[in-house]
């Protein structure tokens, strides 16, 4: 965790002499999400669901061609989840922003790493509470703007651990400096 | 060879690809209402009795139509004169917690607790007008955890909100002046939840979800006049309440929702929110335990 946020932090002052492109993107995403509730570990259950979002990284730059630096935001829905033992989690809405690092092992295929904060608003109990977690992505565009990255998150909200993976289609809107 | 390997695989899938019958759950309702010898006593009240009548008629609908198992524990004084079930009997709050205590439920089982009655400036209950000792938050909230189940408490009286614990880390936005509500609007809770991820310990609520009828600083009241059917019969919280479940109130009759309709806690908050009369919400402002789970009341 050190070496990338000084790697980050590194790479910002860098960016600034070296070949920096201005990279924004859009991105909509599906998304399995399943959630471990400490309180109701003994019943050994998975609360599943689906999490669609779009997302937008206006503040993005790509550094050298190979790296990639963004903060994308994201504005979600959460459906209400499975029902074990009569107990569900009620969907919600939420937003995403995160602290994103790619890296261009190739042409085609990114991979990347970001730490993500999110605030959810759980419209049925009219309530707010936080999430916080980290995701890894691995892309692959199959064409210069577009393309399709597989997300893996882990993140915790107090007494709770969520997981999530799916499909993200990624629109790149690159620009010339 | 082959052919018994064959015989066994198609009795396993055949096995596996019926269906289990789901176990028939159960709903407990223990409902407490006192009127402390209405008219003629000292701080009677008139509406508890048909809260009762009317909550417990239309839970009672609800489980049969989900195809639940339904038992009801009615402790109800009317008049003056105490009932068990319909029947005279002279009963105290020991009553209330043995019943507690003996009940025979599952994890996946849901019990019910609503009282309407007079709550004292500790928010305790009071049970019995006659003697000094009350029912605490504490003892009953003890009594609860020791029931197997997801239990949902009910409690239109003052000063309930005293059973609610401030989990912290879900906020609403709920804020007060001179104790009436002040605004309700969810960006107050946007630093106080966040400060609350960090510094609260104890994320858990104990299988036991609480509306109650106000906060620990207000009171509730006996009835409301918002000019909606039969308002002045029932209590202020109540009425709200039994509407949400769904009680036909012009006709006076138990009414259910639409097959496929499935009702959980949560969904009856926000039905009681919503409907909720704005100079009422002010005054006796409802609170609910804030949890990330949603404990499923009926299944139609």
């Amino acid at each position: 965790m050190k070496r990338i946020i000084i790697a980050v932090l590194l790479l910002l002052p860098t960016s600034l002499l070296a070949d920096t492109v201005w990279s924004p993107s859009l991105s909509l995403s599906v998304e399995y999400e399943g959630s471990h509730i400490e309180e109701h570990e003994e019943e050994n259950a998975i609360w599943s669901t689906a999490r669609t979002a779009i997302g937008i990284s206006p503040l993005s730059m790509t550094i050298n061609e190979k790296h990639t630096l963004s903060l994308p935001m994201e504005l979600a829905y959460t459906a209400d989840s499975s029902v074990h033992g009569r107990l569900m989690m009620p969907g919600y809405f939420s937003t995403l922003l995160a602290l994103r690092y790619g890296y261009h092992v190739s042409r085609d295929v990114e991979i990347a790493i970001s730490l993500d904060t999110v605030l959810q608003w759980h419209n049925r109990q009219n309530a707010l509470s936080w999430r916080f977690g980290m995701s890894t992505y691995l892309t692959w565009y199959p064409f210069t703007n577009l393309g399709l990255s597989i997300p893996l998150s882990a993140s915790w909200s107090p007494g709770v651990l969520h997981f999530n993976s799916g499909l993200i289609l990624v629109f790149n809107i690159r620009s010339i400096q | 060879m082959i052919k018994r390997i064959l015989f066994i695989l198609i009795s396993v899938l055949t096995i596996c690809s019926c269906e289990m019958t789901p176990q028939q759950g159960k709903v407990v309702f223990v409902s407490i209402a006192v009127d402390y010898n209405a008219p003629d006593g000292i701080n009677a009240l008139d509406n508890p009795p048909e809260d009762q009548r009317v909550l417990s008629s239309q839970i009672e609908a609800l489980s049969y139509a989900s195809g639940e198992i339904y038992e009801q524990y009615l402790f109800l004084e009317k008049n003056g004169i105490r009932y068990f079930n319909g029947t005279e009997k002279k009963w105290n709050h020991d009553d209330i917690l043995y019943t507690l205590s003996e009940l025979d439920t599952l994890q996946s089982d849901l019990v019910i607790l609503h009282y309407s009655g007079h709550g004292d400036s500790t928010g305790a209950l009071v049970t019995d007008a006659d003697t000094s000792s009350r029912l605490s938050a504490e003892r009953l909230l003890d009594a609860m955890r020791g029931i197997d189940g997801r239990k949902c408490l009910f409690l239109d009286s003052c000063f309930s909100g005293v059973f609610i614990d401030d989990a912290g880390y879900m906020q609403n936005g709920d804020r007060f002046e001179d104790g009436n509500l002040e605004s309700d609007n969810i960006l107050n809770a946007f630093i106080p939840s966040f400060i609350g991820t960090f510094y609260k310990k104890d994320y858990g609520n104990d299988n036991i979800w609480i509306i109650a009828a106000a906060t620990e600083e207000q009171n509730s009241f006996d009835n409301w006049d918002s000019g909606l059917p039969q308002q002045e019969k029932f209590g202020a919280f109540s009425y709200y309440l039994a509407l949400a479940l769904g009680y036909d109130m012009e006709n006076d009759t138990p009414l259910l929702p639409p097959k496929g309709t499935r009702m959980t806690f949560y969904s009856l908050w926000e039905e009681i929110r919503k409907s909720m009369a704005d100079d009422l919400k002010r005054e006796a402002t409802p609170q609910a335990t804030l949890s990330v789970t949603d404990p499923v009341l009926f299944s139609l």
